[in-house]
């Protein structure tokens, strides 16, 4: 696949057609990535927390398998940090700053569930669906807003 | 990626930054093409497709502050779109009681460094606008002369409405106005000198 292939007309042909018909982008794929743009106008407050860390992506699990086939994510921004386990039907979730919060579950929808942290910042929530996922959390005055996760 | 370019990327996701709807969708064509290639690789396609893609924009959204260095974006792309497919195929994995070796497959090989995956993003951008630089009737024959198997001249003469006798050299003006477009012309010019860097390190051992 050198680029030297392309000295060969028939290559240089086949793969212009292959990359303009590669290059049409299903409308589905446009609709998301409108339905992304959208939501980024709706609820922009808070400070984003970015994943730093994911099970299902950590080579050093094999399979990324957690005792019962959960998931550990971990959002962190600055000094404050998310830590949620997926497991079962549940979430559990864990805020730094240790300290009573509030945390949302958001989905492309809007707000799925929400809950409080108890005063050792641990909450729990429902399972959600499979799909696109974050997380809204007030703790210690400040609004984390969580990297987008997909849930399987 | 040339200056010019970098700076039209750059403005692009100013332009998203600020709530600039067009900005956004430019970005999206533009980009859009090299997180289906990344999916490709992985062989997934229809709803697995969406749902990845549908992650990558909403994680773009939030991170288009931190990717005002357009060189960064394509990167950032390909990478957050691997670790999404890898997601992908591990969870299903999970809930299969049998490993599926397409996916292990998937997981193992056919992974491009970043690097390899921008040279590559820089060509296919290439190809695409010298593609775009063609006529609809030029487009209409070159899509007749890639057929695979290939179509007879005969055929080919019917479809595109030109004699028999013209497709040969309608062809090789073709691939002369491919060669000589800007967007190309670069490249190709690049790739000689790479092979004759590679002739005089054979010849230096």
């Amino acid at each position: 696949m050198t680029s030297r292939q392309w000295q060969d007309d028939d290559r240089l042909l086949s793969e212009m057609v292959g990359e303009a018909e590669r290059a049409a982008l299903p409308d589905s794929i446009r609709r998301a990535a409108r339905r992304a743009f959208a939501g980024r106008a709706a609820g922009r407050s808070g400070v984003l927390a970015e994943i730093s860390y994911d099970s299902l992506l950590d080579v050093f699990r094999v399979r990324g398998e957690l005792p019962g086939g959960g998931r550990i994510l971990s959002f962190e921004a600055g000094d404050l940090s998310v830590e949620v386990e997926i497991l079962g039907e549940g979430v559990t979730g864990q805020l730094v700053p240790v300290a009573a919060g509030r945390v949302q579950m958001l989905t492309l929808d809007g707000v799925a569930a929400e809950t409080t942290a108890d005063a050792l910042g641990r909450f729990v929530l429902a399972r959600p669906d499979p799909g696109p996922v974050r997380f809204r959390c007030e703790v210690a005055g400040a609004v984390i807003l969580t990297d987008w996760v997909q849930i399987y | 990626m040339e200056d010019d370019e970098a700076v039209e990327v750059g403005a692009l996701v100013e332009g998203a930054i600020e709530g600039d709807g067009d900005a956004w969708e430019a970005i999206v064509d533009r980009y859009g093409p090299l997180v289906m290639s990344v999916l490709a690789r992985f062989r997934l396609f229809g709803a697995d497709a969406e749902d990845i893609t549908q992650l990558v924009w909403l994680r773009l959204v939030e991170h288009l502050d931190q990717l005002r260095e357009p060189r960064a974006l394509p990167k950032w792309l390909i990478i957050i779109t691997r670790n999404e497919c890898i997601g992908l195929l591990r969870a299903r994995r999970r809930s299969e009681p049998v490993d599926r070796l397409d996916d292990i497959r998937a997981l193992g090989v056919d992974q491009p460094e970043p690097d390899e995956e921008l040279l590559r993003a820089e060509r296919r951008q290439a190809v695409l606008e010298a593609f775009t630089d063609l006529s609809d009737r030029q487009r209409a024959l070159l899509l007749l002369l890639v057929q695979d198997p290939p179509l007879s001249y005969a055929v080919i003469s019917e479809r595109a409405g030109i004699p028999i006798g013209s497709i040969g050299p309608t062809r090789a003006r073709l691939i002369r106005r491919l060669r000589s477009s800007p967007a190309l012309a670069g490249l190709l010019e690049s790739e000689r000198g790479g092979e004759e860097h590679d002739v005089q390190a054979v010849a230096g051992r």
